[in-house]
Parts: structure tokens; sequence; C-alpha cells
């Protein structure tokens, strides 16, 4: 299992490991049962503190991607697509509100900022 | 007026152990060099070298242009060594240790001592043995500042000193600074202090030189690649420093940070620090792959 | 250099103002004891042969007070050294314009500083107490003074430059050889020529301005060996 954390964007770090781990579990690469690294143990090799790692599980734990027992640690549960591409669309949805407030301000109508993502979406 | 401070050309020096391995470098007039290095790398041989209390086997020292060796005395007269533990008498005050500074230099001003005692708040009749460390460095200062020194050589000043003393010093060295006559050589391990204020920074481990040149320069050619182990295959030889290898990926530490960047855009390129700069070159000496 | 001698001053401020009060203190000692043996309680001595002896001890106090001025300054002077090592100072030095001859050669002045003092302070011990004394002054009567601080001198400088090595124990060890030496050497010359030390002295006496001359030649010589071998170790040790 591999998490990059960026430096250079402003996504906080907690953020990075939630949506790294959630794309894991969707892609099937962490399967339901798997046990999650050690809150401590992640911190250390990713050089970060614990609290952000804690903060990360329990994110996860409330979005009901991972189930956390005590004294055994965090596990991936059995997952309901339905409910990522649901915590997808609520992420997509927090961050098109603050670009329509943008363009807003500037002025900018919603047939441009459409053609904006058109063409971002199909230059993927 | 010479172009630069300090000049270093192909230093071999055996010491006491120690052995500097054909080091060059050089400080621009007018500009601050951080001098990094792990403790025994031989920032201190060096800078023993370059006051002619070590004498190199081989190579050439320059200071203000004048071979160190001939015009020694005269070169003397316009450079502040200071230390991090206080060389001076602890029994004595700072009016005192004024009087003896004043039989020592020629160029001696006790104004301008006097009313740096007064800045930094310094009592004038305190006996140094009553201050405390940072008001030890503060005294180490007023003293190399007030007899119209061109070159600083600052041997591990700031350590040990709190934040808020630290940030006072930097400010005077900057002020020291705007004079273009003026240079300062500065040895430290405390890397934010070299990041805020050096122009150009050298690095120096086992007696030998890592890389040196200008300090915002050199954290912009350097970036931390993420990528996984398996990944690290992909990235050209010429272009890593070092591989750290962890448990959830691999740190490739590159150079040439611009070219990179479009080389391996699927990864993720993260800004790096001197320390870290000086971790992965470190660890390069001893393989190319490592892990903590 | 000047600085050099002011840091020294200023260290040894307490030292030395200690060394003073205590040279006074013996030289009023010195004057009064003289003065005892003319007007005083001595004088009254029935034995006359006991005054007699008494009254020539007069000649001792201005040399002593010399070796006392002196033996103490040196001393001062000398433990500098090994305090300036340890805070840095020396290592410090290596910055400063100034060469290591100088260094060498500005504690050999304060040797020689307090030679002089020494001198001075002997000699007007002994015009003082020959004067209160009542007895007459000669010239070879002053000399004697002086000829104890050039004994002094050449003791404390020979080995300066271990001290400058740091080998404190050892100079001290010297220092106390040498004396002993120096006295043996007196001791022998008197029981060679089977006479006593005051007959010894008194052929002595004659010759004292030649020994004199002889001594401070020796520690001219003295002087600037040390210097050297000073100089050369500074250079090497590590600072």
């Amino acid at each position: 299992m591999n998490i990059f954390i960026s430096n250079t964007t402003d996504e906080p770090i907690y953020e990075q490991i939630v949506r790294q781990i959630k794309a894991l579990i969707m892609s099937g690469e962490l399967k339901e049962g798997d046990a999650l690294p050690s809150m401590r143990v992640l911190a250390q090799q990713l050089r970060i503190s614990v609290i952000t790692t804690k903060r990360a599980y329990e994110e996860l734990e409330r979005d009901g991607f991972t189930e956390s027992f005590t004294g055994k640690g965090s596990f991936v549960c059995r997952q309901n697509p339905q409910i990522y591409r649901e915590d997808i669309l609520r992420n997509i949805e927090s961050e098109l509100t603050s670009v329509c407030a943008k363009a807003k301000t500037a002025g900018i109508g919603l047939d441009e900022l459409s053609d904006i993502l058109s063409m971002l979406y199909n230059g993927e | 007026m010479s172009e630069y401070a300090i000049e270093i050309k192909n230093v071999t020096c055996k010491f006491d152990g120690f052995l500097l391995d054909n080091i060059s470098f050089s400080v621009p007039s007018g500009s601050i060099m951080g001098f990094v290095g792990r403790n025994g790398a031989g920032k201190t041989t060096t800078i023993r070298s370059m006051i002619n209390s070590v004498t190199p086997d081989s190579g050439e020292i320059k200071i203000f242009g004048l071979d160190n060796r001939k015009y020694e005395q005269k070169i003397k007269e316009d450079i502040a060594v200071v230390f991090d533990e206080i060389p001076f008498p602890d029994t004595l005050t700072p009016l005192q240790l004024g009087k003896v500074f004043a039989g020592l230099y020629k160029s001696w001003d006790g104004k301008q001592y006097l009313s740096m005692l007064e800045r930094f708040s310094l009592p004038q009749k305190k006996r140094i043995r009553d201050f405390s460390r940072g008001m030890k460095m503060k005294l180490q200062i007023c003293t190399a500042l007030s007899h119209n020194a061109k070159l600083l050589i600052m041997d591990e000043a700031t350590s040990g000193l709190d934040p808020v003393v630290r940030s006072e010093m930097l400010d005077v060295f900057q002020e020291f600074i705007c004079d273009e006559e003026h240079s300062i050589i500065m040895s430290s391990h405390i890397t934010s202090d070299i990041e805020r204020i050096a122009d150009t920074v050298t690095f120096i481990d086992n007696g030998k030189i890592l890389i040196s040149g200008v300090t915002t320069e050199i954290l912009e050619d350097h970036g931390i690649l993420k990528c996984s182990a398996e990944e690290v295959s992909e990235i050209s030889d010429e272009d890593i420093v070092s591989v750290r290898i962890g448990e959830f990926g691999a740190d490739v530490m590159i150079r040439n940070r611009i070219k990179c960047s479009g080389k391996y855009s699927r990864f993720i390129i993260n800004n790096t620090t001197l320390d870290e700069i000086l971790l992965f070159y470190v660890r390069k000496g001893k393989g190319r792959e490592w892990s903590v | 250099m000047t600085g050099i001698f002011r840091k020294d001053v200023f260290v040894l401020r307490k030292q030395l103002i200690l060394i003073v009060l205590s040279v006074i203190g013996f030289v009023a000692l010195s004057l009064l004891i003289c003065g005892s043996f003319r007007y005083g309680n001595l004088a009254k001595l029935p034995e006359k042969d006991y005054a007699d002896a008494f009254s020539s001890l007069t000649m001792l106090f201005g040399p002593l007070a010399a070796v006392l001025a002196e033996l103490s300054l040196c001393t001062a002077f000398n433990g500098t050294i090994s305090s300036d090592r340890k805070n840095g100072w020396y290592a410090f030095t290596s910055s400063l314009p100034l060469k290591k001859s100088s260094i060498a050669l500005a504690k050999l002045f304060e040797c020689v500083a307090s030679a002089v003092l020494a001198a001075v302070v002997g000699v007007s011990a002994t015009v003082g107490c020959y004067l209160i004394a009542g007895r007459t002054l000669s010239f070879s009567d002053i000399l004697v003074p002086l000829l104890v601080v050039c004994i002094v001198l050449f003791v404390y400088m020979l080995p300066l430059f271990y001290v400058f090595r740091g080998k404190d124990t050892a100079s001290f060890f010297v220092i106390v050889v040498l004396f002993v030496a120096v006295n043996a050497v007196f001791a022998v010359i008197s029981s060679d020529n089977g006479i006593g030390f005051a007959e010894s002295a008194d052929k002595l006496i004659s010759k004292l301005p030649l020994i004199c001359l002889a001594l401070l030649a020796v520690d001219i010589v003295t002087f600037f060996v040390s210097w050297r071998i000073s100089t050369s170790l500074l250079r090497k040790c590590d600072k």
C-alpha cells in the first residue's frame, strides 16, 4: 500500500490520506477485512503527526469505509459502492460551490464555466 | 575591493585525525554564506585554516583577495571570529572587555561598542559569568562589530540560543551586510536560519564539499518525488540524488526539478528543505537506496 | 599587545591588590623589627652578642621582601596561562591581529615587570631597614636584593614554555628543584672551602657586582631563549 503526501497543495494532509485510502479500497487493493496500518506506524513512516493520522482514520470510519476495534486497530468494512459514489459527489459539490462563488466575483457566466469544465474533463 | 571575501581553492589539510579533501568554494563580497554539515564534517577545521590556525598541506586561501598567510596580520585587523562558547575571561565586565579590545585592534571604535551594548541592553558593569547564554553571544557580537570588521566568521554562533535571541541576531547580521563591502560566513546546524538569511550555502561532509551555490536556486532545483518502490526504476539515475525507501512508498530526491516535473509529471514532487537535501546527499555516499 | 596586559591586570585585580597589601605589610613589619633593634626591646637585650646577631638579620628583610613580591607576582601572571587556555582565549587570539611571538613576549614582559617592581621593593626595604636600624649601608647591601631578584626571574622564565604547554605542575616542580639546587650550590661552595656560611658570604660579597652582572646576562639570554621556544610551542600546540 502506497500513500503519497504532497506539500505543494492546499489540501490538508489528513484529507490526502483519506482520499488515497478510499481510492485504494474502491479499487480493490484494500479488501474487506484487511487491516489498516497502525496510526503510529503510518505517522512515523510518512513523517507526520499521529494526530493527523488519527483524524484521517476517524474520518474514514465516519464515512463508513472502515471500522475500528479497540485493541485491534482499523479494518476495511464491506463496501457499498453507492456510499463511495455519494461520498465523491458530496466532495465535488462542495468544491464546485467554491468554484461558482469565485466565478461570480469575476462575473464569469455559466456558459463559460461549462466550457472550461468540458475542456478539462475531456483533456484528462 | 576584491570580488570575493573568501576564496578557498583546492585546499587539502590533515589535522588532528581530520582530513579536508581538496575543498574549494568562494564567498562573494557583500553576501552571507551558510556553511552546513554534520558534527565532525570539517566546518571548524575549514574555519581554522581560514585564520591560519592550521596550515593546509596544499591549496590556496585568499581573504579580501590577499593570501591568508602572507598578509595574515593585515587581514586579521578586518575580520572578526565569533565562537559558540564565549572565549573571554568570565570575571571581566563588558567595560573592561572594551578596554582590553582597544589595546588589541588598531581600529577599535569605543563609541560603537558602547552603543551596541546599549542596543542589546547589556549591563556594562556586570561580570560576564553572570550573563545568560544569549547575553554572552550578544556581547561577542558587540565586540565583533566594533572594530570595523569587513568579514564576520561565525562558528555555530547561534546554536543554543532561544528563537527570540536568534531572530534578533539574524537581523543584526542582515544589517551588517547592507554595506556591500561586508560579508559573513556562518557555520550552523540550524538550517532554518540559513534558509532565512544566507545568500549562498555550502554543504560539507567528511571533509568534502557536497554542493555549493545560491540557496534559493538549490532549494528550487531539488525536490522529493513520491512513488512506489517499484516505480523508482522509472527515474533515470542522473536525476536522482538518493532514494529513501519507506513502508508506504519511496521518497526520491531529484535534482533538475523543472526538467523532472515535465519528465515525471504523473508523480507528486514535493518542495524540500536544506535539512533534507543535506540528509539525502550525505546518505548518497553510502548507497543510492537507503531506509530509515 | 597592550590589550593582553590590560586583560591580565583586570583578571588578576583582586590578587594583585592582595599582593601589594601583603608586601606593604611585610615591609612595614620589617621596618618595625629594625626599629626595635635600635630603639625597642631588642636593643635592651643584656647579651650584646645576641643583639648583634639579631641586628645582622636586618640585611635579610630587603631580599625577603623582594622574593615575596616577585614570587607572588610571577605566580599570579603565570596562572593566567592555564585559565586562558581553558576558557578558549588562546583559540580566540588566533583570530586577532596578534602574532604568537607577541603573546609569548607579553607573558615574559610581565615576569620582567614583576622583577623590576620586586627589585624596587627590595632595595627600598633594605635602605629603609638599614636607616632605621642605624647600620651603615654599603653598595653590596643594595646588590643583594637585586641578586635575589635575578635568580628568581631566571627560575620563573625558564619553565615558562612548560606552562604554555599545559604542564603546570611540571613547571612548579622545576621551580622548586631549581631553588633547592641554587641553595645547594651555595652550601657546597661554603662547605667545600671549609669555611662557615658567613665567611663564604663575605668572600662572595667582594665579587657581588660581578655576580649580579653575570646573572643579569643569564636572565637576558633566558628571556630570548624562552621567548623563542614559547612562540614555537604556541604555534604547534592545539589551540
